[in-house]
């Protein structure tokens, strides 16, 4: 087994005699034989790749479970900021005529067993941009006459449904003359 | 999955792993060694390249290996004393053999440890003093002179045993 050169070391002959003898003795062979070493490095391979699969399953699951729920819970509390809670608004209509008209409008979108003297629920919601945005110019060009009339009584003259036309509702009331704050006053008036 | 060809891995447990077997029974004993050696080949097979030098690196992984199993500088020592001495013979024994097996195992474990490993690395390990040194970690004059020392002692042994084997040939002899 030993070769003969000496890498540049000058080693006594004698020595290298006996080192020659020395090497001609086998090493007994291991307890194991070639088939029985493969048969046992295929079994630590395939061990510590089923360990792998196990912790790549693992971390997928735990993966998927992050993405599936993350977007569940943002969602669920989106929902839940849009809708609120549903506000019950009740009253009595103005007269019969206007709630019998109220009906014959909102008729279509009760459901057959609703009972007319039910009170309607109303989801509250942003009435539609449009409208707001509307009413908002002509608040800002004609002054607050453009603004719709409010119940004497604080309460709703009927139930306002989203999609009403709040803006082009008709009104009783004399238009609104705006105090002039500048300016010549008349003789009579009170300053 | 492996990068090494079983094939070759085979072909390398059957040329190498007795002097690695006999390099890992300075540290542990006989089966340990075996163990030892089974472990250096899974590591092997789990290189993603082959190692430039193989059985230099095969001889650095039995060497940490059998190291880190005797776990105590006591047991190691223990272990260092009784090579040699005891369990299953190092050496097959063969009729052309120019030393006796024995004589040579147990002569061996007279050896110092590090003396051993240089001629152990050397002798039938094959390989350079280059090698041995960077697998005992010392510098290659150190690896050279502790191989050196080791076979001095070794021959000293021998010619001590054969003057005290002769007599006993020679009363035999006159009878």
């Amino acid at each position: 087994m030993q070769d003969q050169h000496t890498d540049g070391f000058d080693l006594d002959p004698a020595l290298n005699e006996l080192a020659s003898a020395l090497g001609r003795l086998e090493p007994a062979t291991p307890s194991g034989d070639r088939d029985a070493m493969l048969f046992e490095l295929g079994r630590a391979n395939g061990r510590r790749a089923a360990r792998r699969v196990t912790w790549c399953t693992s971390l997928a699951s735990v993966l998927l479970a992050v993405l599936v729920t993350v977007p569940v819970l943002r969602l669920l509390d989106t929902a839940s900021h849009v809708s609120g809670q549903p506000s019950v608004a009740s009253g009595p209509a103005s007269d019969a005529k206007e709630r019998s008209a109220m009906q014959s409008r909102v008729g279509a979108m009760d459901p057959p067993g609703a009972r007319s003297d039910e009170p309607v629920v109303l989801v509250s919601s942003a009435p539609a941009p449009s409208s707001v945005f509307v009413l908002r110019q002509r608040v800002l060009r004609d002054g607050v006459d453009a603004l719709p009339e409010a119940s004497p009584s604080g309460l709703p003259t009927r139930n306002l449904r989203p999609g009403d036309n709040l803006i082009d509702r008709p009104t009783d009331r004399a238009p609104f003359e705006r105090p002039r704050l500048f300016g010549p006053t008349t003789p009579g008036e009170p300053s | 999955m492996t990068w090494i060809d079983p094939t070759k891995l085979g072909d390398w447990y059957e040329a190498f792993s007795p002097s690695l077997s006999l390099y890992a029974r300075q540290w542990v004993d006989a089966v340990a060694a075996d163990d030892v050696v089974q472990d250096a080949f899974v590591q092997l097979m789990r290189q993603r390249s082959e190692p430039v030098h193989v059985k230099a690196w095969l001889f650095r992984v039995v060497r940490n290996g059998a190291i880190s199993r005797t776990r105590s500088r006591r047991r190691r020592r223990r272990y260092e004393l009784a090579v040699g001495q005891a369990g299953a013979a190092p050496f097959e024994s063969r009729p052309d053999d120019l030393i006796d097996a024995r004589l040579a195992a147990s002569l061996l474990g007279e050896l110092d440890g590090e003396q051993r490993e240089a001629i152990v690395l050397r002798v039938w390990g094959g390989l350079s003093f280059d090698d041995v040194a960077a697998t005992m970690g010392v510098s290659k004059a150190t690896a050279f002179r502790r191989y050196e020392a080791g076979l001095n002692a070794l021959r000293k042994r021998l010619e001590t045993s054969c003057k005290t084997n002769t007599p006993t040939d020679s009363t035999s002899t006159r009878r």
